[in-house]
């Protein structure tokens, strides 16, 4: 059933458009910032902070737009619990193929010079997106506060880039 | 006849404001019932309750083990970038009940064209109507809730609806639930019901 919800967002116009700038913007920072070597580096952090957490955002709130416009007859069908899980699973399953799919263009612009670091940074990149995610389906099925869920998304997006990935680094000995 | 609902002591309030107070409610197989009251007098409420979309405050609500819901609640909702078709297959596969024929039959009763390359946000507020109520019927549900169902329909399609609605009850094997502030004239009740304050009565004949 995720692939059911997913093949419907592809089908919106501006989902396809967001996915499409999203990839371009990330090429071009890549580009810009070839220069800066390992694949853990190619952005800056403030930058890649920056692009990763408004594409993000901009797609997760498209997406959600478009889950309630469906919601409500597909609850009537399959029940709310049954629902959120699929729509979790339908992001889940998207947003681990889009950060995949960024990283491997990142990785055929600037080539991959430590396999290990590239497939951790992968694993924790999705893990957060992940956890926002959850947060997200919270706020909008449970009542909690976006603008809440927005600030912690953001904070967590911020203690992602600059401590947990750096930490689990530095642990690794890279 | 087999109960297909029933549904006891059902109350909702909001900010402290009480919309239903103590419904209750017994629904069997063939029944069509009409739930009159005006505007803002909880019968949205007391039917997205009933459909899995609200939890009510307190109250006991029983379906027959083999229920399938169709539901029209408020304003039609579908994805705004897609088309008829697939939003029909959409909602159909999610319990992989899609039957292409009867789908197609029911956008002709309408008079919608199932292959419509237009997207929904292009539609009328009549079109979502029709293609709300295809939905809620288009999977033989045998428990159906309408609101306001007739809302922005031109007269040959509430003469379409009403001879469908009479035809699906003649066959008794569903029950109708149509929640309206006024009388759908063609349609053949067999219980009337009025919300007023909250409070669900019935009305004899």
């Amino acid at each position: 059933m995720d692939m059911c919800f997913n093949r419907l967002l592809l089908k919106n116009f501006r989902i396809r458009v967001m996915y499409i700038v999203a990839i371009l913007i990330t090429i071009f920072f890549v580009y810009i910032n070839s220069n800066a070597g390992a694949i853990g580096y190619l952005i800056d952090s403030n930058s890649k902070l920056i692009i990763f957490a408004n594409l993000f955002m901009i797609l997760l709130f498209n997406r959600m737009r478009i889950y309630l416009e469906i919601s409500k007859y597909s609850i009537v069908r399959i029940g709310n619990e049954e629902f959120t899980k699929n729509i979790l699973k339908s992001e889940l399953f998207f947003y681990i193929n889009f950060v995949i799919f960024i990283y491997i263009i990142c990785a055929l612009f600037l080539g991959i010079e430590n396999y290990f670091v590239y497939l951790v940074q992968v694993i924790i990149t999705i893990s957060v997106l992940a956890l926002t995610e959850i947060l997200y389906i919270r706020a909008i099925y449970l009542k909690h506060s976006l603008m809440l869920t927005l600030i912690i998304s953001y904070v967590l997006l911020i203690v992602h880039n600059y401590w947990i990935e750096p930490i689990i680094f530095k642990l690794l000995g890279f | 006849m087999e109960d297909l609902l029933v549904f006891k002591n059902i109350s909702k309030s909001f900010n402290k404001i009480n919309v239903l107070i103590d419904c209750s409610l017994r629904v069997k197989t063939g029944d069509l019932i009409h739930i009159k009251g005006t505007n803002g007098s909880g019968k949205s409420t007391l039917l997205k309750i009933l459909s899995g979309l609200l939890e009510s405050d307190n109250g006991l609500i029983e379906f027959h083990k083999d229920v399938n819901i169709g539901a029209l609640i408020e304003n039609p909702e579908f994805a705004e970038y897609s088309t008829i078709k697939e939003n029909l297959v959409f909602l159909a596969k999610l319990k992989n009940n899609y039957n292409s024929t009867k789908i197609e039959n029911l956008c002709n009763i309408f008079n919608l064209d199932f292959n419509d390359n237009k997207f929904i946000k292009n539609f009328s507020v009549g079109m979502k109507q029709k293609l709300g109520i295809i939905q809620a019927i288009m999977e033989d549900q045998n428990l159906i809730f309408l609101d306001e169902p007739t809302r922005g329909l031109d007269d040959s399609s509430i003469n379409a609806f009403e001879d469908y609605i009479n035809q699906l009850i003649s066959n008794k094997k569903c029950a109708v639930i149509i929640a309206s502030h006024d009388m759908i004239d063609g349609l053949k009740y067999s219980h009337y019901y009025t919300l007023k304050n909250g409070i669900l009565n019935e009305v004899q004949d």
